[in-house]
Formats: structure tokens, C-alpha cells, sequence
């Protein structure tokens, strides 16, 4: 090559890391080996392959509301709900969604959130993959759970603090609950992938076969397709709390099932931040990042752990938040006129009082009780599948 | 110019097996799933995309090639290479071409030179910018066909992508002594190469075809080389791709060139920051 035009080459290679310092840097990082990986996928592929589809319908959503279609309402309730449930779900793919295919605009507005997601999903889908593994003893898989929730929170960059954060963060800003109110159906979908998402892990840890194991897992997919088949009235109707929906596991890993409630919550704050117009399209990429700077901090706007654990009951039960995964059917309150009655606005404890908060003004009193959820309803008929699954525990 | 190792080289390729081999079961496999998107040089066009491997993985590659050039030479290629990521956002690798050349008869395999070589990506796609990386190799004169030459090729990558349809650029020169260079990957002057590919998500393939113009050495015709290839995702951590190049022009390039491989992402818990 001629030296001038080397040069050339190398000058401009010399200019570029400056104008790139505003830019995301790719940051990806590999997950933690081990023998146990994939075995999810293997010993139960009508998990594994759901969960798949699942990335295309959170990667969907928000390409949707950020690049605002004509007609989102229309795009998200009816086109978009339709092809998951009547199609992508149903046959998903084998492996993992290219959700940067997927979400191509919102991945070059907010790199950093769609990696942060996608670490925690990875978290999820390792630990799947430790309690499925019928070669390791509950004592090793408990041990390889802390393992690799360590080594998820050794990536600061994308780790989610394993504090419970304050649910105001979620519900009390001044964009908050816009997606849930203006795109009912979507949300409740969204609702109902986190509650298998959680719930999953309980009938992993119930069995004591492989048998069981494949029977409980049989049944929670059951369950989450019959909250299909009623859509929209079966949907949770308040954000699924790991605490409630997987007690058993929350207990066992309460560093794991905090982060995912952390996820959960960051889910539908970005949710929220990309449909609420009070948001400017320019102004989006900061205040999703605001959000993300708040999800990772663990001194601030934290619930303390008990608050955490009583927050199902406070929420409304496990019944609003989709039922329990194994087991037994808590009754749902059904509501007669679809979701557009479901509580909108939910008052939770206050977070660490002993930081301030910069949105302290939103926040429910300390002490105030919280309010109920929804108006009591008649219990819900036990769901058909799950009644296959266990008939003798049905609760009528 | 080429001389017969024959037993030599099937030793040197029983190894390279052996400890890809080793690599691919003693270390549990790891991440991917959708490595099927993540361009290599070479795997299966020119083109490489301007990502590295992720921070803390291993992908070991075992392709074969074979090109029918135009005069009748025909060259048979296996090219094992190894990635790491061994910082955010960069990686190292190292490829041992072992190359088997025909020109009056018989054929001579040999290895082919060493290339070791980094890559830094600089940023991620952005709504302004395309990603962008850049490159550095160092080839070596080592083995029968490795020539005398040592040479420094350089790169800039680009990729931007629409959704499911993405395009790379790439653009690279190499400098150093022109003389009695290595049959197989021995840097070309420079070499220019514009691809598009395209995600089947629902089935784990992506589809690729490049437009590439190279020249060899100075005052050597100009390749202008059209390919077309596919990468699919045939387990989580494995990856299986075939293309095929043939030359636009008369004066230089292939017949027909065909390439496919295999591509493994594992990673070894021990570098890992909270390894036991």
C-alpha cells in the first residue's frame, strides 16, 4: 500500500475513538461453563423453545413503541398479540431470537438496557439449566446457583442489584403505568411470560423425579397457555412477584429471585418510558438509562428484604399475579370487563427510609396499608389443563 | 516451491483434530445460539462483521476449503484458528493454514505460515454510526509453505444493520516483502469486500452474499470475486457454514472456490472472574 495513503488510514483510524466516546461499546460478555448448560433445553425442549419465542415478543414490543407504527394500538393488541400467541408460540424456534434483528431501532437507542436484559436472561436460562440436570444433587445445584449468580454480579456493568428495589420506581413516576393502561392485552402477555418465567423454577425444585419433574413442568406450560386461551382475562393482572409465584426458589436463592424481580420491574419501566408521550422521542435514550442507573444501585430506593417478601400479599396475592405454578389454584378475581378494571395504580411500601428519594413525593406513606388490589370476585374455575395434570388437587 | 511432507502433515492434522477435539469436550460448551450471526473472515465469505467474540469465550474453527483456479492450479486448504476474547470488546486469534497445492501433478501440503491477529471493536451500532472495528495481522514465514516473507496486514471493518438485513464493509492492505509468499492466506495488497446478510431467525440461518476486488501483489490482475454462503446453528454452541466464490473477471480468481466448516464457543471456567 503506498505509504501516503497509510497514512491517510492511520489518521483517520487516530480520529475515530474520539468522536466514538458517546457511542455503546458492544460490552458482551460469556456466560459461566459448566457441563449443566443446555440441559434445560435438552431435558425439557417445550420450555426451553417458549422461552425463545418470549425474546421476540419482549424485542417486538419495543421496537413497536419506539419507532410508533401507524396504528400501534392496533399493531401491538390485535397483529403482533396474535402472531405470538396463534403462531410463534406455538411452534417457537429451537434456539435463541437474534433479538437485535428484531429490535433494530430500539437496540441502537438503548444498547446498554438490551444487554442488561439479556444477562439476566441468562442468569434465568443457566439456572434452569443447573436444576434440570439429573446428574447433580440438590445440594450442588444450590451451590452452582450461587456460583453463577456470583459471576452474574460481577459484571457491574450489566448487573442488576440484588437488593429489592422500591416498586415506586416502577409505578410512581411521572411516566409510569401508561403501557399497562393503553395496551391491556400486550401487557398481560408480557405479565404472563415473567409468571412462567419465575414459576418455572418451582416444579424443577418440587420433583423428585425426572418424571415429576417433566409432569410439573408439563403443568405450569399448561397453565400459562390456558391464561392463552382466555386472553385477556386469565392474564395476571399485577407484575408476577418472584416471591410469590416461586416461594420455594426465592427462598432457596433470594439473591437470584430479587434480580429477577429487578428485571421484571426494568421490563416494564422501559415499557412504560417508550409508550408514555410525557417521554419526548429525544429524551427517551436518557431517562431509560436514569432508570437503568437506578435498577443497578443497591444503596437506594431498596425495599428491605421481609418488605420484599410480603410484597405478594400487599400486591393482592398470588391469585392477581397469575396463581401458582404448582400445586393448587389460588382463586383469580375474574373481571367481567377485560383488564380495563384491573388496578392501575398500586401503593407499596416505602422504600429504605433512610435514603432519600428523589421521587419521595409519589410514594405511598409509610405505613399506609396498602389498597386493594381489585374488587373481590367470584373464584375463577380451575384451569383445564392443570386439572389434567392433577385432578385430585383441583380446588373447585 | 512446494515440497512433500505428506506424513508430516497428516500428523500436524491428527493433532489439530485431536486438540480440537480436546477443546470441544474438556471445556463445557457455552453461550451462543445465535453465533450463527457473527461473521468470521472467511466463514463462509471474506467478509467478517465487526464484532469479536464476546469477553472470557474460545471459538475454535475447522474449516476446509478448495479453489479450482483459473489456469488449472488447484489448491486444498484446512485452516484451523482459534479466537479469544481476551478484553471487552477485542479479541485475539491465532490460524495455522495447512494448505495443499497442485500445480504439475502432484500435490504438496504443508503448513501454509502462522497469523496471529487482533481485533478491536470500537463501538456498537448506533442510530449515527455503523459499528466499527479494526484489525492487525501478523503473518508468518513458518512451515514448508510458508514462504520467506513476514507481514503486517491491516483492516477496518464496518457493519450497519436494517432489522434482519445487514451490510459489512471491509477494507484491508498488507505490507511487507512481496516475494515468494505462502500459497494460502498470504495477504493480499490490498482487498476491499462489501456483503449483506440476512437473519431466518425462525430457523437459526443466515444467508450472505459478498462482492469482493483484491489484488495479490503489486502489478498482479485484479480479483474481482462474487460468493454467496450460509451460516446455521446446528447446536447451541456449534455452528456449521458452506460458501461458494467464483471470479467476475478473466484475468484473475477462482473457477469456483468452495468452503465449509465448523465453528465451536466454549469457554474454560477457570479465566472466568468468578472461577473455581
Amino acid at each position: 500500500m503506498p505509504t501516503g495513503r497509510f497514512r491517510l488510514v492511520l489518521g483517520i483510524l487516530m480520529l475515530v475513538p474520539g468522536s466514538l466516546s458517546s457511542q455503546d461499546q458492544r460490552n458482551e460478555q460469556f456466560y459461566y461453563p459448566g457441563s449443566f448448560n443446555w440441559q434445560f433445553l435438552r431435558q425439557y425442549p417445550e420450555g426451553g423453545r417458549l422461552f425463545n419465542a418470549f425474546d421476540y415478543g419482549h424485542a417486538v414490543l419495543y421496537e413497536k413503541l419506539y419507532t410508533r407504527p401507524r396504528d400501534l394500538k392496533r399493531e401491538l393488541e390485535d397483529r403482533q398479540f396474535d402472531y405470538l400467541t396463534r403462531d410463534l408460540l406455538v411452534r417457537p424456534p429451537r434456539f435463541a431470537v437474534v433479538e437485535e434483528a428484531i429490535e433494530p431501532a430500539y437496540a441502537k437507542l438503548a444498547w446498554r438496557a438490551k444487554l442488561m436484559f439479556d444477562w439476566a436472561h441468562m442468569l434465568h436460562r443457566q439456572i434452569y439449566d443447573i436444576y434440570a440436570d439429573p446428574r447433580l444433587d440438590r445440594a450442588r445445584q444450590d451451590s452452582l446457583i450461587e456460583r453463577v449468580t456470583d459471576y452474574y454480579l460481577s459484571n457491574r456493568r450489566l448487573a442488576f442489584a440484588a437488593r429489592p428495589k422500591s416498586m415506586a420506581l416502577m409505578d410512581d413516576q411521572y411516566y409510569s403505568q401508561v403501557f399497562r393502561r393503553d395496551y391491556p392485552k400486550f401487557n398481560g402477555l408480557i405479565w404472563a411470560y415473567h409468571w412462567l418465567q419465575v414459576g418455572l423454577y418451582e416444579p424443577l425444585i418440587e420433583g423428585r423425579s425426572p418424571a415429576e419433574r417433566k409432569a410439573g413442568v408439563q403443568a405450569a406450560i399448561a397453565r400459562f397457555w390456558s391464561m392463552m386461551e382466555a386472553a385477556p382475562t386469565r392474564f395476571p393482572k399485577v407484575m408476577p412477584m418472584t416471591s410469590a409465584v416461586a416461594p420455594q426458589f426465592s427462598a432457596a436463592h433470594p439473591r437470584a429471585a430479587v434480580i429477577f424481580d429487578n428485571l421484571h420491574m426494568t421490563h416494564d419501566i422501559i415499557s412504560d418510558i417508550l409508550a408514555a408521550d410525557t417521554v419526548p422521542a429525544g429524551r427517551k435514550r436518557m431517562v431509560i438509562y436514569a432508570a437503568l442507573d437506578q435498577m443497578q444501585d443497591s444503596t437506594r430506593d431498596v425495599m428491605t428484604m421481609d418488605e420484599w417478601r410480603n410484597m405478594g400479599e400487599l400486591m393482592g396475592g398470588l391469585g392477581v399475579m397469575g396463581g401458582p405454578a404448582t400445586g393448587l389454584l389460588s382463586p383469580q378475581p375474574i373481571d367481567h370487563q377485560g383488564m380495563d378494571a384491573m388496578p392501575m395504580k398500586m401503593h407499596h411500601p416505602s422504600a429504605d427510609s433512610t435514603r432519600s428519594d428523589p421521587h419521595g413525593g409519589h410514594r405511598a406513606p409509610s405505613g399506609e396499608q396498602p389498597r386493594a388490589p381489585s374488587t373481590p370476585a367470584p373464584p375463577q374455575p380451575p384451569d383445564s389443563a392443570s386439572q389434567h395434570h392433577h385432578p385430585q388437587r383441583m380446588r373447585q | 516451491m512446494f515440497i512433500r511432507h505428506t506424513s508430516a502433515i497428516r500428523r500436524t492434522l491428527g493433532r489439530v483434530a485431536l486438540a480440537g477435539g480436546l477443546l470441544t469436550t474438556l471445556h463445557q460448551p457455552l453461550a451462543a445460539q445465535i453465533d450463527y450471526r457473527n461473521l468470521d473472515d472467511d466463514r463462509p465469505v471474506l467478509t467478517e462483521d465487526a464484532y469479536p467474540v464476546e469477553r472470557h469465550a474460545f471459538e475454535f474453527l475447522l474449516p476446509y476449503a478448495f479453489e479450482d483456479e483459473r489456469g488449472g492450479g488447484r489448491l486444498h486448504a484446512f485452516i484451523p484458528e482459534i479466537e479469544h476474547g481476551i478484553i471487552r470488546n477485542g479479541q485475539v486469534g491465532l490460524k495455522a493454514p495447512i494448505a495443499g497445492a497442485r500445480g504439475t501433478g502432484e500435490t504438496d501440503w504443508g503448513l501454509a505460515g502462522l497469523r496471529v491477529f487482533g481485533l478491536y471493536n470500537l463501538n456498537s451500532e448506533s442510530r449515527a454510526l455503523p459499528a466499527l472495528s479494526a484489525r492487525a495481522d501478523l503473518l508468518l514465514p513458518v512451515g514448508s509453505l510458508g514462504g520467506d516473507a513476514t507481514r503486517v496486514s491491516l483492516k477496518a471493518i464496518a457493519t450497519r444493520g436494517w432489522g434482519r438485513t445487514r451490510v459489512h464493509a471491509n477494507a484491508a492492505w498488507t505490507l511487507g516483502d512481496e516475494n515468494n509468499l505462502a500459497p494460502l492466506e498470504p495477504g493480499h495488497r490490498w482487498s476491499y469486500s462489501l456483503a449483506a446478510d440476512r437473519t431466518l431467525f425462525r430457523q437459526s440461518l443466515l444467508l450472505i452474499g459478498e462482492v469482493a476486488t483484491r489484488r495479490a501483489v503489486k502489478r498482479a490482475p485484479i480479483e474481482v470475486n462474487a460468493a454467496v454462503g450460509a451460516r446455521y446453528q446446528w447446536t447451541p454452541t456449534t455452528v456449521l457454514d458452506v460458501g461458494v466464490r467464483r471470479r467476475l473477471r478473466e484475468a484473475a480468481g477462482p473457477d469456483l472456490a468452495i468452503t465449509f466448516g465448523l465453528s465451536h464457543a466454549f469457554a474454560v471456567s477457570w479465566l472466568m472472574p468468578a472461577g473455581r
